[in-house]
């Protein structure tokens, strides 16, 4: 049973805050993802967690032992770096079976152990031609999955694996985003894993923190993140294209609740309206929230109907199968992803659906997301 | 008169061909990308238009001039670099002011280009700063403004936006498109990456190994792609690929890969197939064209569920079939264990066939 | 096929020339080893069997001769001094070295940057300013004109050099190989067996080379602390002359050999020094 328990832990580097007062727990054998933007902590707490950095404050427990003071070659932990950190002097070859024939390596392997371990590694990885060259022999993308077979080549208590994958080209990125997804299944090690890539966070994670500046946004499945984003920057930051977000009003007009939004109005079911009054009002005492809308929900009409809006295109961006518009309503500028191909011409008027079940609610002071009863929620 | 005209370049470092007989033209106001993997030329290709590289052999003709033995200042170019090559000593607003004091304009309109173009590209708070203090993303917008301010015959952009954060890149593509396209220049864009060109550029010239795979519009290179090579690199997620024969079986007409994957066609496919006189095809289909049935007789094939992976607004699931590896995009409100086994379906008119030996296009 | 201009030209003739001025003392010197001191003094001869004959009288002196004592002894002396205390300042500088590049120090007032200054300032003051007082020392410690004495100085004016280039070299190997390596389960004695020291492998190389070089080249010291048994060949060089002027078919011959064990380092060093051990490392 390998838990991971980080309690309050906190970072300075000098006047910086890093990370401020962290509390996460990683259950055993999970695919944990660390997703934020870079800048946001992910490396320092992989380090911390790794025992390369020691935080200023703050415990790590992992299987209830207290890490703090425990050095680094006693921590059964595997770490890809940021940076690769591979053995220059050693061929590929070598660099891959140094952790194998380390003095903790308990059994010892033979020797024809370590190279069918180190040949069925480098196959997965594609790097196998590659072994008896030298790192600096290497292009960016190999090295770098040199780096993730040396750690994958083990079988430690937990993997660190700090953006693994992110200088590889795209078909192989996408590859590897599945094979180590059941690598992990396979081999049941709890792994950390961060990444910028919300692709990567969603695809691979078993649950995914959203840390921003240090600080944790929100823990959830993938799902939840991404159908219920707790903050406007999980919201901006989890799908491609981002959420669009609206500063509205919430009025009430003849008894039906309106959202003034997009220079238009918005009519929504008495319920919803209700609900989301009553939780504003409470608040903040005024009519104003962020109101969030992902670009794939909208769709495009004909006619001028209750619910939709005009907008100017933009920017037209076809995406193979999908089309990508940047409208322009008044000063607001937002994004519609539609479904097939379409040629739309700059400047040309088109009109969008907006449905009221695709909407996210959140407080336009602290941006957070309004939870509202059960009934309304998407699943 | 074109813009810019490629006639039969070739560009070798000693023995080595970088590019190999290239010829294109792109037209006045057309974004045009040069899309390939790294290696395959288009750097160079993009410097040769610069100048910045001889051409070993060919023209290149700008506005209808031949400019190989014009030194890059002669040309009427601009290049944004991909590492940015911005003035260390200078700060940002002499940077982007630069190519304007060198030709001589006055004070007065040097300072109201170059605060139109940071006002476009959201650096006017930066303008005194030195480039040392500038973020990538910032030291990014920096080299673009200069580049755009002198409004070139033809713009040249070697992978701006790669060193952008994801956010910030998803912005300024869009900004980027809408802006040269209101500017009315001639771009061309160097990538790797097939989205950005996918989405910026009026057409595409995809290269691979220095030789000209296919050059069309985005949506001829994503539904008519011209060989293997550019089917498989433009898409994502990237199309399946299945090794087939045609045979025929108790009179039902079969595309037979292996006793796990074979489907029924109908009469007219097989009698177009087999007009070519082909052994073997090799037959593609995008992710998003496969789905999951159901009902075992609207199938195609079997397969079993090798991983899931939930992205939010669609799920991609890799099935494992005779040691290949399907990836499937669908909605995401599916329920599937992994290890399962699950009935594939697709439509016949969305495959695509190509030659097994030159990996060309077979047209419909 | 470009036409080679008259530029080409120029420059080729002006590097052989500058190649021939160059090596020429050392040619000199090898051909004045196979002269009769008449052929000397009769002089110049340029070239051996066409201009003169050559004589191997020198060598003779020097190996089997009368000179032979005093010779031997001093290439031996000169040998020893130069291996072993470029070996100590190495070894000893490498554990500075790595301290400094690696830990924060603080005594007192003094930090990393600080300890490194005193450490390589040490090396600013010129020899002679130290030779008095260290002459007073090993006379206190009966050191002088011993062996070990030699190594000791040696060792201690070489230090400085040693453990600056060390530190740097030190310094430029990322910390996160180190880190990989703990990771991978080895202790610090083995990351710095396996994975250091060979990376670093450039540095200890130059400092090795040019310790050696220091003390087979140095005069001061070996003359003011020795007087016989310990002395060097430098010393020895000099003590080869008659009333008037030195001898130079000894010397030039002395001065060939003199050549031979530092080229010897130098080959066998040559492949520790092998730039860019470091890269494709890191990012």
């Amino acid at each position: 049973m390998a838990t991971l328990k980080l309690i309050d832990i906190t970072k300075k580097y000098g006047n910086v805050v890093a990370i401020n007062k962290l509390n996460l727990e990683v259950k055993s054998e999970e695919l944990l993802v660390i997703f934020g933007p870079s800048g946001a902590g992910k490396t320092t707490l992989l380090k911390i967690i790794a025992g390369v950095e020691k935080p200023n404050e703050g415990q790590i427990f992992f299987d209830e032992r207290n890490l703090n003071s425990l050095p680094l070659e006693q921590r059964n932990i595997a770490m890809v770096f940021e940076n690769y950190a591979l053995y220059p002097h050693f061929t590929v070859f070598e660099n891959l079976a140094f952790p194998l024939r380390s003095p903790r390596q308990v059994p010892r392997l033979s020797k024809n152990e370590v190279k069918a371990r180190v040949a069925k590694i480098a196959e997965m990885l594609e790097i196998q031609d590659c072994l008896y060259r030298k790192p600096g022999q290497l292009s960016g993308g190999q090295r770098q999955r040199v780096a993730l077979g040396r750690a994958l080549v083990r079988r430690p208590s937990l993997y660190l694996l700090d953006e693994p994958i992110a200088h590889l080209d795209a078909k192989l990125r996408h590859r590897m985003r599945g094979e180590l997804k059941k690598l992990q299944k396979d081999m049941k090690v709890t792994t950390i894993y961060a990444t910028p890539d919300y692709l990567e966070g969603l695809g691979m994670a078993d649950r995914v923190v959203f840390l921003y500046q240090g600080e944790i946004l929100q823990v959830g499945t993938p799902n939840e993140i991404y159908n219920r984003p707790s903050n406007v920057i999980v919201g901006t930051l989890v799908g491609d294209p981002p959420m669009n977000f609206f500063d509205c009003k919430l009025k009430q007009i003849e008894r039906t609740w309106v959202l003034e939004i997009l220079e238009g109005r918005l009519p929504l079911p008495y319920e919803l309206g209700a609900n989301i009054a009553k939780k504003i009002y409470l608040e903040t005492a005024g009519p104003d929230l962020i109101v969030g809308i992902r670009p794939n929900a909208c769709k495009v009409e004909n006619n001028s109907t209750e619910g939709t809006f005009p907008g100017e295109v933009y920017v037209s961006e076809p995406l193979g199968a999908n089309t990508i518009l940047t409208l322009k309503t008044g000063d607001a500028i937002w994004k519609v992803k539609l479904e097939g191909l379409y040629h739309f011409q700059v400047g040309q008027h088109i009109l969008v659906r907006i449905p009221t079940e695709a909407l996210h609610f959140f407080t336009k002071d602290t941006k957070q997301r309004i939870n509202l009863e059960a009934n309304y929620e998407r699943s | 008169m074109n813009a810019l005209e490629l006639l039969n370049v070739w560009k070798l470092y000693g023995e080595v061909i970088a590019v190999k007989n290239l010829s294109f033209e792109c037209k006045k106001s057309e974004f045009f990308a040069i899309l390939g993997p790294s290696g395959c030329g288009k750097t160079s290709t993009l410097r040769m238009i610069a100048g910045l590289e001889k051409v070993s052999r060919g023209k290149i003709l700008i506005d209808g001039k031949i400019v190989n033995d014009l030194t890059p200042a002669q040309r009427n170019t601009a290049m944004a670099f991909e590492n940015f090559g911005l003035y260390p000593h200078m700060t940002v607003f002499e940077n982007i002011a630069y190519p304007l004091r060198i030709r001589n304009f006055s004070p007065f309109e040097v300072r109201q280009q170059v605060l139109k173009f940071a006002k476009t590209l959201e650096i006017e708070n930066i303008l005194t700063l030195k480039p040392i203090n500038l973020s990538e993303g910032q030291k990014q917008r920096v080299s673009l403004a200069r580049a755009l301010v002198r409004n070139p015959s033809v713009f040249l952009l070697d992978e701006p936006l790669s060193h952008l954060e994801v956010s910030l890149r998803l912005r300024m593509r869009a900004e980027l498109k809408r802006l040269l396209h209101v500017l009315g220049a001639t771009t061309i864009l160097v990538t790797h990456d097939q989205l950005e060109a996918l989405t910026m550029a009026d057409r595409v010239a995809v290269l691979n190994e220095g030789v000209l795979q296919q050059l069309g519009s985005p949506s001829d290179l994503y539904l008519k792609p011209a060989n293997l090579f550019v089917a498989g690199f433009v898409g994502e997620p990237p199309m399946n690929f299945f090794k087939c024969r045609v045979a025929v079986r108790e009179g039902q007409f079969l595309l037979f890969g292996s006793n796990n994957f074979s489907f029924s066609i109908s009469k007219e496919l097989y009698d177009w197939l087999c007009n070519f006189n082909l052994e073997t095809y090799i037959v593609g289909v995008r992710p998003n064209q496969l789905y999951i049935v159901n009902d075992r007789l609207e199938g195609k094939f079997k397969a079993v569920v090798y991983v899931i992976e939930p992205l939010g607004e669609r799920t991609l699931i890799s099935l494992k079939l005779d040691d290949n590896l399907i990836r499937l995009e669908t909605k995401p409100y599916i329920q599937l264990k992994i290890s399962e086994e699950v009935v594939v379906g697709f439509d016949e008119k969305n495959l695509l066939f190509f030659n097994a030996e030159n990996g060309q296009l077979l047209l419909r | 096929m470009k036409s080679r201009g008259l530029g080409y030209f120029i420059t080729r003739f002006f590097l052989v020339v500058w190649v021939i001025f160059a090596l020429f003392p050392l040619y000199w010197t090898l051909i004045t080893a196979f002269k009769t001191p008449i052929q000397i003094y009769k002089g110049p001869f340029y070239f051996p069997f066409i201009d003169f004959a050559p004589s191997t009288n020198s060598w003779q002196f020097i190996f089997f001769g009368d000179g032979r004592i005093d010779f031997l002894r001093g290439l031996l002396n000169s040998i020893l001094y130069a291996f072993f205390s470029a070996l100590l300042s190495v070894l000893l500088g490498s554990i500075s070295a790595y301290g400094l590049a690696r830990y924060s120090y603080k005594y007192g007032p003094f930090k990393n940057d600080n300890l490194n200054f005193l450490i390589v300032s040490q090396r600013i003051m010129p020899p002679i300013v130290a030779v008095i007082a260290l002459y007073l020392i090993f006379k206190f410690l009966h050191l002088l004109d011993s062996g070990f004495g030699m190594i000791l100085a040696y060792t201690w004016f070489n230090l400085p050099l040693a453990v600056y280039l060390l530190t740097n070299f030190f310094a430029s190997i990322p910390r996160e190989i180190e880190y990989a390596a703990a990771l991978d389960g080895y202790s610090k004695f083995d990351q710095l067996r396996k994975v250091i020291l060979p990376l670093a492998a450039p540095g200890l190389a130059s400092a090795y080379l040019l310790s050696f070089f220091f003390a087979w080249n140095e005069f001061l010291m070996a003359l003011m602390l020795t007087f016989r048994d310990a002395q060097t060949l430098p010393i020895i060089i000099t003590t080869i002359r008659t009333q008037m002027e030195p001898k130079w078919w000894i010397l030039s011959a002395i001065a060939v050999i003199a050549l031979i064990p530092p080229s010897i380092v130098v080959l066998y060093l040559d492949k520790y020094l092998i730039k860019g051990t470091l890269f494709g490392g890191v990012r």
